[in-house]
């Protein structure tokens, strides 16, 4: 009887196990880095747009007028002082952006975001927080500056994140969006 | 067919497994009808007289069309008949004759195990069967209550059971995910996985009581859905490695996502997984079967015992 017992132990746990490798390992959003930016098209001046693209932190994002890094997102208890306020949370994005033109280029503040429920339609964002971010960063010809951007968001927000990056050009034409995976 | 054969042999007949078991003017004679070939067979275990020239002369008088053959006691006579409801008439014609000659002729019934002359009962031993005397079945049933004594002394070993069960998965495990890289769908491989899982269960384990039963359908269950996921993932890494830096092992983590937004992802899933567990409940009949040859006591069953 006690053999049967441990028979039955044993099988329980590999049921128990069996249930939590398979088939329903995850519910999130892939998040897969892409080749390139897909789903692009090409105008006749040459731009591509309408497009998308994935990547990690770290790997490099060549747009229209610069190309940018994201070294670190991490989730941080505060950033200069500013602590999160209740139920929100701090995420912190280091980017570099190196100016690729020969003209100065600007960055605003609300040139990224912060996305989530990326397996959504409607996805949820925020902006970096005002105070902490500056409103505008001036990049000159081939020059490379590193900026910090804060957001604060809802506590219960799961990753996979993103923080986004929409082209858009000065006469309103939308370009490509850029997506740096925070898994 | 029965109610008709019946108008000769009255309840004196029995039915199992398409084929007729009669006891006449004291043969005992089987009638089984082939839907391949269109022929009915009356076998009857005698011995007498090799030569059934004369035999073959009578029958061929009812019907030139009817053989009969004699070979280890085994008397078989064949008859082309192309429909199954046309063997009453045909065998109701014949039996009285046959059996007369027989007679006659001094052919004796014999057991189908000694081919002695002894009264026979109608049996099955391992689901073949046949009629055999008494003494043949106490013989076979004494040795079958041995051998599973024997099987029942044999200490099972659960844990190296259990790897061996693993091992004999991992076959059909590479063959499903061949047929994947082939475009065939596997499906049918839960079949080998589940005979692996089995085998290779009682190899390591010496034998394979109830919870060798469970262990081993358990574990080839959980390969069956394993190697199902596999070929999600693969076909699902086939359709984007183009698009995304991934490996067999993101599109892996990947398959819940593709389960709740792409309807065509979620429709070929569920039909391979409802083949896939279809086949492999076909396939468990393996270990059932390997579980039965160690607690099975009922081998050798009467079948003329109502």
């Amino acid at each position: 009887m006690k053999k049967l017992n441990k028979t039955i132990l044993l099988l329980s746990t590999l049921v128990l196990l069996s249930g939590c490798a398979l088939p329903f390992q995850s519910k999130n959003y892939p998040a897969w880095t892409t080749k390139g930016i897909l789903e692009s098209y090409t105008l006749s001046d040459g731009t591509s747009i309408d497009g998308w693209m994935g990547v990690n932190v770290g790997d490099k994002v060549s747009t229209k007028w610069y190309d940018f890094t994201a070294n670190t997102i991490e989730e941080v208890d505060s950033y200069q002082e500013y602590k999160a306020s209740d139920n929100k949370k701090l995420i912190h994005v280091s980017i570099t952006i190196t100016n690729t033109l020969e003209k100065d280029v600007r960055i605003d503040d609300e040139d990224f975001a912060l996305v989530w429920d990326l397996d959504k339609e409607d996805r949820s964002y925020v902006y970096p927080v005002k105070d902490k971010t500056p409103k505008e960063t001036s990049i000159k010809a081939k020059e490379t500056k590193t900026i910090d951007l804060i957001f604060e968001l809802d506590k219960n927000a799961k990753k996979p994140m993103a923080v986004y990056y929409y082209e858009q050009y000065e006469d309103g034409q939308k370009g490509n969006k850029y997506y740096i995976y925070y898994k | 067919m029965g109610k008709k054969l019946a108008k000769k042999l009255g309840d004196n007949y029995k039915y199992y497994y398409g084929a007729y078991y009669t006891k006449y003017n004291g043969y005992d004679i089987i009638i089984k009808y082939d839907y391949t070939s269109l022929l009915y067979n009356l076998t009857l275990n005698v011995k007498g007289n090799e030569n059934i020239d004369k035999l073959n002369k009578m029958l061929s008088k009812k019907d030139e069309f009817m053989v009969a053959k004699y070979k280890n006691n085994l008397l078989t006579i064949t008859e082309a008949c192309d429909h199954s409801r046309d063997i009453p008439k045909l065998i109701n014609n014949l039996l009285d004759d046959l059996t007369k000659y027989l007679k006659d002729n001094n052919y004796k019934n014999i057991c189908k195990l000694c081919e002695k002359e002894e009264k026979t009962t109608l049996v099955s031993i391992d689901d073949n069967i046949n009629y055999v005397c008494d003494k043949c079945v106490k013989n076979i049933e004494k040795k079958y209550a041995k051998e599973l004594e024997d099987r029942r002394k044999i200490k099972e070993n659960i844990p190296l059971g259990i790897i061996g069960s693993i091992i004999g998965c991992i076959p059909g495990l590479i063959m499903w995910f061949l047929l994947s890289y082939l475009m065939i769908n596997p499906s049918v491989i839960a079949l080998i996985i589940m005979f692996g899982s089995a085998y290779f269960y009682r190899y390591m384990a010496k034998s394979m009581k109830l919870p060798g039963l469970i262990i081993s359908i358990l574990i080839g269950f959980i390969f069956v859905l394993f190697a199902n996921e596999l070929t999600n993932a693969y076909s699902l890494y086939n359709e984007y490695i183009n698009q995304y830096n991934i490996n067999i092992l993101d599109t892996y983590k990947a398959i819940p996502y593709y389960l709740q937004t792409n309807d065509i992802f979620r429709h070929t899933y569920n039909q391979n997984l409802l083949l896939s567990i279809m086949f492999f409940i076909f396939g468990s009949f393996t270990n059932i079967g390997i579980f039965r040859s160690y607690i099975a006591t009922n081998k050798v069953k009467n079948l003329e015992v109502k």
